[in-house]
């Protein structure tokens, strides 16, 4: 079977991620199996438990989500990038009732989730 | 350990003072840390980052062009610079890492040739 | 070995076309996606024609339209976003420039 994972760098408010989120979901149905996406630079920003975006545009979030939910996808996220944009799964001592700002559909992970990923995929693609 | 026979390139297009050039060095290195064949390609904006005499703590960032020192310690020992992007910026080759190979437009290329997994930043 | 260019913003507004021209080698392809659809009209896009003739290059044919940018056939071969996941596997790597 065909390996793919792919590196997220644009934002959820830039058109761009409409394309990368098109493209994982022809990979998948093209039957290749994507071992994971990861999310790194401003691509964190996807990761954001406090996305609203209006009915009417397209909900980048809830593909992200979708992929997760309904195709198994993995979603890393660099913690050290999302903490540099006000990302963090430890606010403990924030006064929000959440100890965490990033989305459950998305995992926690490091710099070496993505040398994983490299190795673990025939191809790696950045959008 | 993770095997992997892949060949890294993390090809750096940004100009020093912009957040993108410092993530693709930390990457750069955590692929080195992970014993990862692992070259650095300086193409377009990206060779501002390898001048010597900057000083970007002057405008508060931190000194991330000296953490490049640590590259040979992840034998990261491929640092290859882009001949056409610094003559049209009119840049000479003075840098600060002494094992930077300049590479005209043709061979650069052939050399970015040479890996499986291409990271532009 | 080859690279698939994927390319995705324009000639008109960033600088990211002309370092892909600078890298491309005959036995790579191009495609062209989001912004980089706009790249057809620009007088970089012929200097890669004349370098590299024989040059594969494609267009996500949806980006295209939706920037009404009308392309000739001739100078670059339409796809779909499936076509471009089974580009990705016929290339040794890829290099997205945007």
């Amino acid at each position: 079977m065909r390996t793919l994972s792919v590196v997220i760098t644009t934002p959820p408010s830039s058109y761009l991620t409409i394309t990368a989120i098109d493209y994982i979901t022809h990979a998948i149905n093209a039957g290749v199996d994507v071992v994971g996406v990861f999310f790194y630079q401003d691509g964190v920003l996807n990761a954001s438990a406090n996305i609203s975006i209006p009915n009417d545009e397209y909900q980048t979030h809830k593909q992200w989500q979708s992929l997760n939910q309904d195709h198994g996808i993995d979603l890393h996220v660099c913690i050290t990038a999302c903490e540099k944009r006000g990302l963090s799964d430890d606010l403990a001592d924030s006064s929000s009732e959440s100890q965490s700002n990033i989305s459950q559909y998305f995992t926690v992970s490091g710099l070496g989730e993505l040398v994983e990923l490299t190795a673990k995929a025939d191809k790696m693609v950045q959008f | 350990m993770l095997t992997s026979s892949k060949k890294i390139a993390i090809l750096n297009a940004s100009s020093t003072i912009n957040e993108a050039s410092k993530e693709a060095l930390d990457a750069a290195l955590i692929y080195g840390s992970y014993e990862q064949t692992t070259s650095l390609f300086f193409q377009g904006e990206g060779v501002r980052q390898l001048l010597n005499n900057q000083n970007v703590e002057i405008v508060s960032i931190k000194d991330y062009l000296k953490t490049m020192a640590a590259l040979e310690f992840y034998d990261i020992e491929n640092i290859y610079a882009c001949k056409a992007s610094l003559a049209e910026r009119g840049l000479k080759e003075e840098f600060h890492l002494d094992n930077v190979q300049v590479l005209n437009s043709d061979d650069f290329s052939k050399a970015l040739h040479q890996h499986q997994v291409i990271l532009r930043f | 070995m080859t690279i698939l260019h994927v390319q995705r913003t324009s000639a008109f507004d960033k600088n990211d076309f002309a370092q892909c021209i600078a890298t491309i080698q005959s036995n790579d392809a191009l495609v062209l996606i989001d912004d980089g659809c706009y790249n057809l009209t620009h007088s970089m896009f012929n200097t890669l024609k004349n370098q590299h003739p024989d040059i594969k290059i494609f267009h996500i044919d949806d980006h295209a339209q939706a920037r009404a940018v009308k392309i000739e056939n001739s100078q670059s071969q339409p796809i779909a976003m499936a076509q471009l996941v089974e580009l990705t596997f016929e290339y040794d790597s890829t290099i997205t420039w945007q």
